[in-house]
């Protein structure tokens, strides 16, 4: 009798958890359902444009002049592509600079501030880039470079700023991958008496290659889906600048086109179409670029015996064509004079490069001879800095990446400043608690404040239980099958995507087809798609983190899986859960490109009465006041100031949170 | 290099820098730039000018509604009849052009139904939608009847749209309604008028006739000498194509120069204060803007 009422127990926690497995599946599929529905909208209403103006003209087309009707999209992509290299150009060796600093370089406890610090960066919401963008760095640009813009709004400046946006992500992967170069590799080289220096530069960079080169690739991810700053620096003229590499022309991008031309286009013309065309292409670049990401980074810890290739068919094609071409007799050969061939490539791309940046500035010849001085200028102090005394070359790289972080930290230092000494002038109780007047020039906040505390709370309560279920399931329950790859590619993608085209989503399908109109419940739908694979992963990788002997433990005492897990597993993994939700809601309070189209109203004296209609919030508030309204200087400030100071102090509250679980829990 | 030496150098860096920014981003704000509305044709641009017309470079502002106005629902009709009338007009006048006083209506009495209604559209319009709804409220509410409006932004086309599916009851255009929604069934009321002032900053002129404007704008002249003014470059600033300034902008440039067409490579800004913002930055700028934002240049 006993041992039969002990059986039956057994069987039916196990059949418990078959049940409960379903449920964690079903919930999981939450992703793959949103990336089709997204592909299906975007797609879908783009197939007008690609039938009225012709696949081939769309594509190819050189003008994009939808007054006259002309939908040609190469402009745009071009503009797209150009200020997306420009930022990489930047960010790229500046965040690998500050990446090798903080790892290699800064003292140990000055590494612990500087990297969330760096991180701070991706906590300033978009808007306020922009913001900063027109107000400072567009004046600025125009008085350096008055000979070759009068306009100041360019390329230059959305690549400036897009670089900058970019920084956080290319300095954290970049600093991860140094970080996990093993420590072996730097006592080898030590011990032969190569100097920290060269240590660094000659054996910790690259053999960390392929993680920087996925930090470059993930900056550029970033840097093409942003909307808001860049649609508010380029000047947003789809020309081909003249010659192609004027970094001071006038430019768009297919974010800013977007965001510009979709409040006013005819619904369900060919010009609204050819705008879903244009988010189509976007989202096609950025799926490509990260997935090239994550095949490098599959390569990466492949080389240092991590996790096995869990990628797909395709990735394995480009890794194996890869280490085929790598393998190759010709390569081999090549590989062998690999310096000499590094090094004359290297000079030549550099002479071209301050050929064609001098161009701008003087007549061709000119150009060229300074362009050949600045090559041979720049190879000599290489020349220098390699055969001189190592102890000196050490000392001013040392100090060079030393002088390149600090300029790091003072950007931030400025943009945080510029918000709060102006800002903070304008903060009063009336502004706080009074409902705006006049277009926002008068009166206060509060309706937006509101509002955005509406949209956070209504975003986290969708986001956060189908993130955690989701994460839960991959971390414990999924075997390593086609349904489980499926659901990870589906958030990867999900990640990836930009934050405007899940505005257009939203656009298309709840305020559109759903008929809901603009609502509070349009925009938290949209913000909860756009943070849940942040919480899914970040569930999923504190779950990973508690150690096998706390379930094995549970388990041995007679509890069921789902015991386990919900009353061991979780509380254990909770402060990471926490924190990752916390970080994924304040970019998501400071998002304006996802909720300008399905939830946001510019000027509202009340409250949203019920979840079905409109709200204000902070972020599209400051965008509206610095475009539409004119003389609400002080508001803008106080707006941005309010903004700036709810999302670090989310940002804050988070790093907090994981200091403290840092320090309370030794496994 | 010790560690401490290049941590000392960068705070001491930081905060020099800290310090500095905090100097030189405190005296923002003293915006004293020769930025200035130019006469057109030899008329001020004035809200005078574009009521009695002689100022050219001027819209109307419009909403759209189902069908015929006065074949309208009462509600849509009663708030509209509102709006254009002198009461209406008057807080319609803060922002933009009040209709001539020969288009304006009466003040119409107490609602006798309930008025409920839905408005989407232009964020041009919005704020000033909202203040006349506000007005209507608080002028209507003793009547007894049941007043619910609800205004949202979204831009021309969303309210345009939404009125033809029958999802909002008035659409606010900052544009006019194309012919396709016009075969939806849509057609537009008056609400006031808007002008177009032409503002530059040190170009040394007080007055461009629409030829030379329209000059500038198609690239003809491209410095301020050619129209009589400083010697100094022209940069030239724009509003985004879909903007309904624009639409009004180009019909003119396009009456005074035949064939008219917009130069390559200018700025184009997708707002009123972006524009305005930048030509009161930019020495030897030109920009279009709306006359109501004029006392803020």
């Amino acid at each position: 009798m006993e041992a039969y009422q002990h059986g039956l127990a057994k069987r039916s926690s196990a059949e418990k958890d078959q049940i409960i497995k379903y449920i964690l599946t079903a919930v999981s599929a939450v992703a793959v359902l949103a990336i089709f529905l997204i592909i299906l909208f975007i797609a879908y209403n783009s197939a007008d444009a690609f039938a009225n103006v012709g696949i081939l003209e769309f594509l190819f087309g050189t003008t994009w002049d939808p007054a006259d009707g002309i939908y040609g999209a190469v402009p745009v992509i071009t503009g797209t592509i150009l200020v997306t290299l420009g930022a990489v150009a930047f960010a790229v060796p500046v965040g690998v600079g500050c990446a090798i600093y903080i790892s290699e370089v800064a003292p140990v406890k000055y590494r612990n501030i500087l990297k969330p610090v760096c991180e701070v960066f991706a906590g300033i919401p978009s808007v306020v880039y922009g913001f900063i963008g027109l107000v400072v760095m567009v004046p600025i640009i125009q008085d350096i470079f008055s000979g070759q813009t009068v306009y100041g709004s360019s390329w230059l400046a959305g690549s400036l700023l897009l670089g900058v946006m970019a920084l956080p992500t290319v300095i954290s992967v970049s600093e991860d991958a140094i970080h996990a170069v093993p420590q072996s590799y730097r006592e080898a080289s030590l011990a032969m008496g190569a100097s920290k220096w060269e240590t660094t530069i000659k054996v910790i960079v690259p053999a960390a290659i392929s993680g920087i080169s996925a930090a470059a690739i993930l900056g550029i991810g970033r840097a093409i889906g942003e909307t808001m700053a860049v649609m508010m620096v380029t000047g947003n003229n789809p020309v081909f600048p003249d010659p192609l590499w004027n970094i001071f022309s006038v430019i768009t991008t297919i974010t800013g086109t977007l965001a510009s031309e979709m409040p006013e286009v005819v619904f369900g013309s060919v010009h609204y179409s050819a705008l879903f065309a244009l988010a189509l292409i976007l989202m096609i670049m950025v799926l490509f670029i990260n997935y090239c990401a994550r095949v490098v980074i599959r390569r990466t810890r492949r080389r240092f015996g991590e996790d096995g290739d869990k990628n797909g068919r395709l990735s394995a094609i480009i890794g194996r064509a890869a280490d085929r071409l790598m393998e190759s007799p010709a390569f081999r050969k090549m590989a062998a004079r690999k310096q000499e061939i590094l090094r004359a490539v290297g000079a030549v791309l550099l002479f071209v490069f301050a050929w064609m940046m001098l161009s701008l500035f003087t007549d061709g010849l000119i150009a060229m001879v300074a362009g050949i001085a600045v090559t041979v200028a720049v190879i000599g102090i290489i020349r220098y800095l390699q055969t001189g005394d190592s102890k000196t070359t050490q000392e001013l790289c040392h100090g060079s990446l030393g002088i390149l972080m600090a300029m790091v930290v003072m950007i931030l230092v400025i943009i945080i400043g510029y918000i709060f000494i102006n800002g903070i002038p304008a903060l009063s109780w009336e502004f706080l608690t009074e409902s705006p007047s006049r277009m926002g020039r008068e009166g206060g906040i509060f309706p937006a404040i509101v509002g955005t505390l509406e949209l956070m709370a209504g975003t986290i309560a969708i986001a956060l239980p189908l993130g955690i279920i989701a994460g839960v399931y991959l971390a414990e329950y999924s075997a390593d099958n086609r349904w489980t790859r499926i659901i990870r590619e589906a958030i990867d993608i999900l990640n990836g995507t930009p934050s405007i085209v899940f505005g257009l989503f939203g656009m298309a399908m709840f305020v559109q087809m759903m008929g809901w109109g603009r609502s509070m419940i349009a925009g938290w739908i949209t913000l909860a798609l756009m943070i849940l694979p942040v919480i899914i992963r970040t569930t999923e990788e504190a779950v990973i983190t508690v150690p096998h002997e706390l379930r094995e433990a549970s388990r041995a005492m007679g509890a069921s899986k789902w015991q386990t897990t919900v009353k061991v597993v979780l509380p254990a993994a909770i402060s990471g859960i926490v924190t990752g939700s916390i970080l994924a809601l304040g970019r998501a309070a400071g998002e304006t490109a996802p909720i300008m189209f399905t939830a946001a109203v510019g000027f509202s004296t009340s409250m949203a009465g019920s979840i079905f209609e409109p709200v204000m919030a902070l972020p599209y508030h400051l965008y509206y006041l610095s475009m539409e309204v004119t003389g609400a200087t002080t508001q803008q400030y106080g707006t941005a100031c309010v903004l700036l100071i709810i999302v670090l102090s989310m940002f804050l509250f988070a790093s907090w949170i994981r200091y403290r679980s840092n320090k309370k829990i030794r496994w | 290099m010790d560690n401490k030496i290049i941590a000392i150098i960068v705070v001491a860096i930081v905060a020099v820098a800290g310090v500095g920014a905090f100097f030189l981003l405190n005296n923002n704000g003293g915006d004293n730039s020769g930025a200035y509305a130019v006469n057109v044709d030899g008329v001020e641009a004035t809200e005078a000018h574009v009521t009695d017309g002689t100022y050219t470079i001027q819209r109307n502002l419009i909403v759209c509604i189902k069908g015929e106005l006065t074949a309208a629902p009462y509600d849509v009709q009663h708030f509209l009849n509102y709006i254009t009338s002198t009461e209406g007009q008057a807080v319609l006048g803060e922002e933009f052009v009040p209709l001539a006083s020969s288009q304006m209506t009466t003040v119409p009495g107490n609602p006798t139904e309930a008025i409920t209604l839905t408005i989407t559209g232009s964020t041009t319009i919005e704020p000033i939608m909202n203040e006349l709804a506000e007005a209507y409220e608080a002028k209507y509410s003793g009547s007894g009847q049941t007043i619910n409006i609800s205004i949202s932004g979204g831009g021309s086309g969303v309210g345009a749209s939404n009125v033809a599916a029958d999802t909002s009851d008035i659409g606010m255009c900052s544009r006019d309604l194309k012919a396709s929604e016009i075969d939806q069934g849509l057609s537009s009321v008056q609400i006031g008028r808007d002008g177009v002032a032409v503002i530059v900053n040190g170009a040394g002129v007080e007055n461009l006739t629409l030829e030379q404007i329209a000059k500038i704008y198609s690239g003809e002249y491209t410095n301020w000498n050619q129209v009589g003014g400083a010697d100094k470059t022209i940069a030239v600033f724009a509003r985004d194509d879909s903007s309904g300034t624009r639409e009004c902008f180009d019909g003119k440039m396009g009456e005074a120069v035949s064939g008219w067409d917009m130069k390559t490579g200018v700025v184009e800004h997708n707002s009123t204060n972006a524009v305005l913002n930048a030509v009161k930055t930019t020495d030897g700028g030109i920009g279009y803007v709306s006359i109501g934002a004029l006392k803020d240049l």
